[in-house]
């Protein structure tokens, strides 16, 4: 396992697995989008032989700079491949929730998950400290409605001493 | 055009303005009215044309837009408006260097144009012109010396140029401008900007020095971090690097570099500071993975395992899957899988006997998933080292404990593809499929395995489950550029011969690229808005270099395989007749038959044409009715039957090969398929290039050798009369004899120019673009060999060229010794004497039959190595067809590399033109493979006709489940035992309560 | 040392495959297509016992109305067999006495066990279930044939 910032070389990586294992997609574009617009908010999880496994790419919405990101998509902040029970979602959640408030000021972070997926929201209430603020009716393209969740951020996420 | 009519009154100016300002704000039906209103009175008015043109083109009325904007253009040639206009047309249908030059002539007439400049330093960067960028940006900082991307944009140029003291001149002038005390995303990135411009420079104490005085400003504290412990590390200040690693490690316990970099900063050496240094850590971090996970690496002997033991028993009690994924890298160390096959095994025991991992560890609770763990690592550890009936017993016991863990039959698919059944394969992943139908991963592998074993329909079948309602799988899976699956399909339409649908896919998985290179455009402006220039220079460098990446690499070497097939193969459609016995016919029959055929074809192709076009049609009017889509003009349809029927293949061929060349020459088989495609063009020089290039890669790759031997008899026939003259030194050398065309064959039109290959050479190689170390080696050597030919030569060359003094210039960088090829009538000894030399300094010898046979008898316990004997000798000499099949084909006990795929390989030249072998000869080879590898379906002789995918799920009479898929996929020693009602209440009696209710719906 | 996480989980048509896999192996009876149908149906009457997110458990009730009441019947409750006595079959029973005593109509409880199925039997009755009949010849492909009838009475304030 191995925990990092992601690189522009590691886009395309990206989109492999997000393609390979979730339901909702995105171009080449979407991707070189978050990238090149926050650089510090794309974190990865490789596995032993460096592949990615995981990943966040997620707009600091709450970010006062931020206004267009709104009108985007949003996708999930956490997205792993079968390398479960390896704690890698709280992990990515914790350097990505650092740079959100260090680099952008970020008050709050907030993703929509589906009504059925019982175990992201298993992992995004209890382990990643979510809550559920609202429900959005047929949000997804089949019809299927969401839970939107919300995590405050505090300054305390952060931790680095004065060097 | 008269001048005069050029110019509009106040009125019709207005409206000409409004047309503008409509144009802008994308309002296009309005600018058309307006147009139309000024063109009333004012028919010939270029401007207005070009923007009415401008703007029909945002409708996408594309032809009528060009007729528009050329006739405006001709009628008024000194306009900028009109000229800009034109580029923005070709922009827009990505002809860029026609954009370029465009705009440059809108800057004739407007040379401070700040739109056209703008739009050019656009098109510039994207066509990496960074001169012609370098000077656009100057303009356009000298124009706006206030506009914040008017610094950047020009130092940026610099920095593209590595003209780095400019760069940072600019940057620190522009910093002081922006330099802010409240927190400021944009003026930190600004500065990390800057900060990577000097640490290119090499400027490192400065960029050190940089760092700490803003390092207040910077708000992504981690790069600030990184950079400085990186600086130190390189200043060779490592004590000072230590504390900045200590504190990333701190804030990202999971990051493996921090901990090989502190490693560095405290210069350990043995590995016991390593381990001491990681046991630290795992004390520190209990929770962390990577501390205790790197000594692994390192650790040896009892020392690892006393590290293992805690390692393993954590993650199998806590029941992670991919424990063996983490593993894997230790395999390659030797000792280490022994040793966890050991600790494994007696885990296994212990479970068995007492239920727990370590018998004297009486305390804690037992865990009841923790042996399925075990059982799954066993599996997946003895699939890896191919002991395929262990692995699968060890699987199905997990699978009896915990038939409802979905990774099982992942991994079961896996090792039973691993052994070569890829129906059974298929079955296992389906079966995990319908568990849980909401799992695209599961989804995708079921999909990859069902390509794997060709069974297309099926596999897109599956994929749309998952893509978009409405369209077709293989439509929406291109759309969102998902190019695993058009590989991996690809390669099925490949294996079945469907080599136009092989094609459509890898020209579109190339297509993605194309467009992934496009996608940078709009970034050009946006970074520069945003300050994230890093991030920027990052891709513009990821950009350059894109088609590197894996998948353009299985895409294009698919496709350059295919074309040089249909080279050697072309389809012809007479192959059509192979489905009815024509041989009965009479001549006039046949006629008739064959003009039947082909009127029939011509119905269908037309039938098929009008389809495309409706669907075309459909599409079009989607995408009018939604966006002023300009960005992607329609491309050329990949048509299957007309991409397997090319014109010029090879050239098709050149195209994919060109970015392998660029780009991943250090992959052997760049310059052995390079070699080939060259072989086909009778470019001799080019293939002793490509297999030079090829041996400095891997000069023992049995592949290469077989080229080296295609290359001397090539060499050996077509260059009959040199060839086998005495090999003399040059300075008895003979007027050279006038040599039989070698123009034949080759596809590329010879240019004219006569030049000596020397000169051109070396200038060349300054060029060229594509250089690399070999061939500069080759060049030196190919430089000195020709002083000396050249010396003695000069006499011989003048009279038939004035090849020695004239030095034609290079005009755009290419293949390097594509001109050269041109004129080989003097050139030819030479040729020969080169090739004499580089071949015997390569391989010894220029007699490729002595080349093989020594080959042979190298090697001939290696079965690869023998194949590509065998290979080499079919091409020598048909003759010896008996005598190739029979060496390729021995894989007696004592032959090593008896692997599945080498196997397979032989089995593939067996069938395949090169040797044609007969249907015996390939069925005895066969029945020897399947003793080896009993399940692997390819050496099946009758393959099971139809193929169902059904489900077997483990029934309370697990026997009868077994069966169904012996029947399907051949042959399976069904081993699993069944579960039944005395096994429940058995395992059960361990456990004191047995919950089973019985039912009002029972069956029958 | 920290045992796996239990909990209780939806019936969904993408998940169905488990439950039915799950009854085949830990049952010696097997149940037709319409049994799923109608576990689809249920809602809260049907859910799965996941142990670190696998499913390892399952119960399945409906309600039953009939002889001139209205009762819940437990038609499979099972857990596969190297994850019991760590609580799932309590979980499960424990979400079905919920239900009822949520639902103020009805009255019991009940549910047939095969009379050799003693630790069954105790464990029903651990949870105040009685034996109010047997039932001779109740299967027809297992032996023995004979079935008890457990029945607990929901008391009603």
């Amino acid at each position: 396992m191995n925990i990092r910032c992601a690189k522009p070389e590691d886009l395309m990586h990206m989109q492999h697995c997000n393609l390979l294992c979730l339901p909702e997609n995105y171009q080449m574009k979407y991707y070189l989008y978050h990238g090149l617009s926050w650089p510090q908010l794309s974190y990865v999880a490789e596995d032993d032989r460096g592949n990615i496994v995981g990943f966040t790419l997620h707009p600091p919405l709450s970010s006062p700079q931020i206004t267009r990101a709104k009108r985007l998509p949003t996708p999930p902040l956490i997205q792993l491949f079968h390398h479960r029970r390896l704690g890698l979602a709280q992990k990515l959640m914790d350097q990505t929730a650092k740079a959100m408030v260090e680099a952008f000021n970020a008050k709050y972070v907030s993703l929509h998950v589906r009504r059925s997926n019982r175990a992201a929201l298993h992992l995004y209430t209890n382990t990643l400290q979510f809550t559920i603020s609202d429900i959005e009716p047929k949000y997804y393209a089949d019809g299927e409605d969401a839970y939107a969740m919300k995590r405050n951020l505090s300054p305390e996420t952060l931790d680095l001493p004065d060097l | 055009m008269d001048p005069s009519n050029q110019v509009l009154p106040t009125k019709e100016n207005s409206l000409f303005k409004r047309i503008l300002k409509c144009y802008e704000q994308k309002q296009y039906k309005n600018g058309l009215k307006f147009a139309k209103q000024v063109l009333q009175n004012y028919p010939n008015h270029g401007e207005t044309q070009a923007m009415k043109g401008l703007t029909l083109n945002c409708l996408g009325r594309k032809e009528e837009a060009y007729q528009l904007v050329r006739q405006g253009l001709r009628n008024n040639l000194k306009s900028h408006v009109c000229w800009h206009v034109f580029g923005l047309l070709q922009r827009s249908d990505k002809k860029y260097d026609e954009a370029i030059k465009c705009y440059r002539n809108a800057l004739k007439w407007d040379k401070d144009n700040l739109q056209i400049l703008r739009d050019l330093s656009l098109l510039q960067i994207q066509m990496r012109d960074l001169e012609g960028y370098r000077e656009t940006r100057y303009k356009l900082f000298e124009l706006r010396p206030t506009h914040r991307a008017s610094w950047i944009g020009y130092a940026m140029s610099f920095h593209l140029l590595k003209d780095y003291s400019s760069a940072l001149k600019i940057l620190e002038e522009f910093r002081k401008t922006m330099q802010k005390n409240t927190y400021d995303y944009e003026y930190s990135e600004l500065l990390l900007y800057q900060n990577m411009v000097m640490r290119e420079a090499g400027l490192l104490e400065e960029a050190l020095e940089h760092i700490n005085t803003y390092k207040e400003s910077i708000c992504d504290k981690v790069t600030s971090l990184e950079i400085r412990g990186e600086l130190l590390l390189a200043l060779n200040r490592p004590t000072e690097a230590e504390k900045f690693y200590r504190v990333l490690i701190d804030r990202n316990h999971e990051n493996k570099d921090y901990y090989l970099k502190l490693e560095k900063a405290l210069e350990l050496s043995t590995v016991e500071q390593k381990l001491a240094l990681y046991k630290d850590y795992s004390l520190k971090f209990p929770r962390a993975h990577v501390p205790r996970r790197l000594p692994l690496n390192y650790a040896t002997g009892e020392v690892l395992e006393a590290l293992l033991e805690p390692y393993l028993q954590k993650c199998l009690l806590k029941g992670v899957p991919p424990l063996f994924t983490d593993l894997q890298s230790l395999y390659d160390q030797p000792g280490k899988a022994e040793l966890l096959e050991t600790l494994m095994y007696r885990y296994l025991h212990n479970l068995e006997t007492c239920g727990r991992l370590d018998p004297s560890d009486e305390s804690s609770d037992k865990e009841p998933a923790c042996i399925l763990f075990v059982l799954m690592y066993l599996a997946e550890h003895h699939s890896h080292l191919n002991n395929t009936e262990t692995a699968l017993k060890l699987l199905q016991r997990a699978l009896d404990h915990t038939p409802t863990l979905i990774e099982l039959y992942i991994i079961k698919g896996d090792i039973l593809k691993r052994a070569g059944d890829l129906l059974g394969a298929v079955d296992a992943v389906t079966e995990a499929q319908t568990l849980d139908t909401a799992d695209r991963y599961v989804n995708s592998k079921t999909a990859s395995f069902m390509l794997s074993a060709n069974l297309i329909q099926a596999a897109q079948d599956m994929c749309s489950k998952f893509t978009r309602e409405g369209v077709s799988a293989m439509e929406n899976l291109n759309e969102m550029q998902c190019m695993w699956f058009q590989n991996d399909c690809a390669h099925a339409y490949y294996r079945l011969g469907q080599y136009g649908m092989a094609l459509k896919m890898c020209h579109q998985v190339d297509r993605h690229f194309t467009e992934i290179i496009e996608d940078q455009f709009d970034f050009h402006t946006y970074c520069m808005r945003k300050m994230t220039l890093r991030s920027y220079v990052q891709l513009l460098r990821l950009e350059d270099v894109l088609r590197s990446n894996e998948f353009y690499w299985e895409a294009a070497i698919l496709a350059i395989t295919i074309y040089l097939r249909l080279h050697d193969k072309p389809i012809t459609d007479v192959t059509f007749e192979n489905d009815i016995n024509t041989v009965d016919m009479s001549p006039a029959e046949l006629k008739k038959y064959r003009a039947r055929q082909r009127k029939n074809r011509k119905a269908e192709e037309r039938k098929q044409e009008e389809k495309r076009k409706e669907e075309k049609k459909a599409e079009q009017k989607k995408k009018q009715s939604g966006q002023d889509d300009l960005e992607n003009p329609p491309q050329e349809e990949l048509i299957p039957h007309k991409l397997e029927r090319p014109a010029d293949p090879i050239n098709e061929a050149l195209n994919f090969l060109r970015p392998l060349q660029a780009l991943l020459p250090q992959r052997l088989h760049t310059h052995l398929l390079a070699f080939s495609i060259h072989l086909r063009r009778n470019k001799p020089l080019l293939m002793l290039q490509s297999l030079k290039r090829a041996w400095s890669v891997d000069r023992d790759h049995p592949e290469l050798h077989t080229s080296f031997v295609q290359f001397l008899k090539y060499c050996k026939d077509s260059l009959p009369r040199k060839y086998q003259a005495p090999v003399v030194t040059p300075a008895e050398s003979a007027t050279p004899v006038p040599l039989p065309s070698n123009e034949q064959g080759s596809n590329k039109p010879n240019p004219t120019n006569h030049h000596h290959p020397s000169n051109k050479h070396i200038k060349n190689s300054k060029d060229n673009k594509n250089n690399n170390k070999d061939k500069n080696q080759r060049k030196n050597h190919h430089h000195n060999h020709q002083n000396n030919i050249a010396s003695n030569n000069t006499e011989n060359c003048k009279t038939d060229t004035n090849a020695s003094t004239e030095i034609i210039a290079p005009t755009k960088p290419s293949i390097n010794l594509e001109e050269e090829e041109a004129n080989f009538d003097a050139q030819e000894a030479v040729v020969v004497a080169i090739i004499h030399e580089v071949m015997t300094s390569l391989v010894g010898t220029v007699d490729p039959v002595k080349l093989n046979e020594d080959f042979l008898n190298k090697n001939n316990e290696s079965l690869p190595h023998r194949l590509q004997a065998a290979r080499s000798m079919m091409f020598l000499d048909s003759v010896q067809k008996q005598r190739a099949i029979g060496i390729a084909t021995e894989i007696g006990d004592h032959i090593k590399g008896r692997n599945l795929e080498n196997l397979q390989t032989v089995l593939e030249w067996l069938e395949g033109l090169e040797c044609e072998a007969s249907p015996e000869e390939i069925l005895r080879f066969k029945s020897q493979s399947q003793k080896l590898f009993p399940r692997a379906q390819i050496f099946m002789s009758e393959l099971p006709q139809s193929h169902t995918t059904t489900v077997t799920t483990t029934t309370a009479d697990g026997a009868a489940a077994l069966a169904t898929t012996t029947a399907v996929s051949g042959v399976i020693t069904s081993v699993a035992p069944s579960i039944t009602d005395d096994e429940i209440t058995a395992n059960c009696q361990q456990y004191d309560e047995v919950i089973v209710n019985h039912v009002n719906h029972v069956d029958g | 040392m920290k045992r796996g996480r239990i909990e209780l989980g939806d019936v969904t048509p993408h998940n169905i495959k488990q439950l039915k896999l799950l009854n085949q192996v830990v049952f010696p009876v097997s149940y037709n297509d319409k049994f799923y149908k109608d576990v689809l149906e249920a809602g809260e009457l049907a859910k799965l016992a996941y142990y670190n997110d696998v499913v390892v458990g399952g119960v399945c009730c409906r309600i039953d109305v009939s002889e001139g009441q209205r009762r819940l019947y437990i038609m499979t409750l099972g857990c596969l067999a190297p994850y019991r006595r760590l609580g799932i079959g309590t979980l499960m029973l424990q979400h079905v006495l919920n239900y009822v005593e949520k639902d103020a109509n009805i009255h019991c409880i009940f549910l047939h066990v095969q009379v050799s199925n003693d630790g069954a039997l105790d464990f029903y009755r651990n949870f105040g279930f009685e034996v109010v009949e047997t039932k001779e010849h109740y299967y027809k492909r297992i032996e023995p044939a004979d079935a008890h009838v457990l029945q607990k009475t929901i008391s009603k304030s």
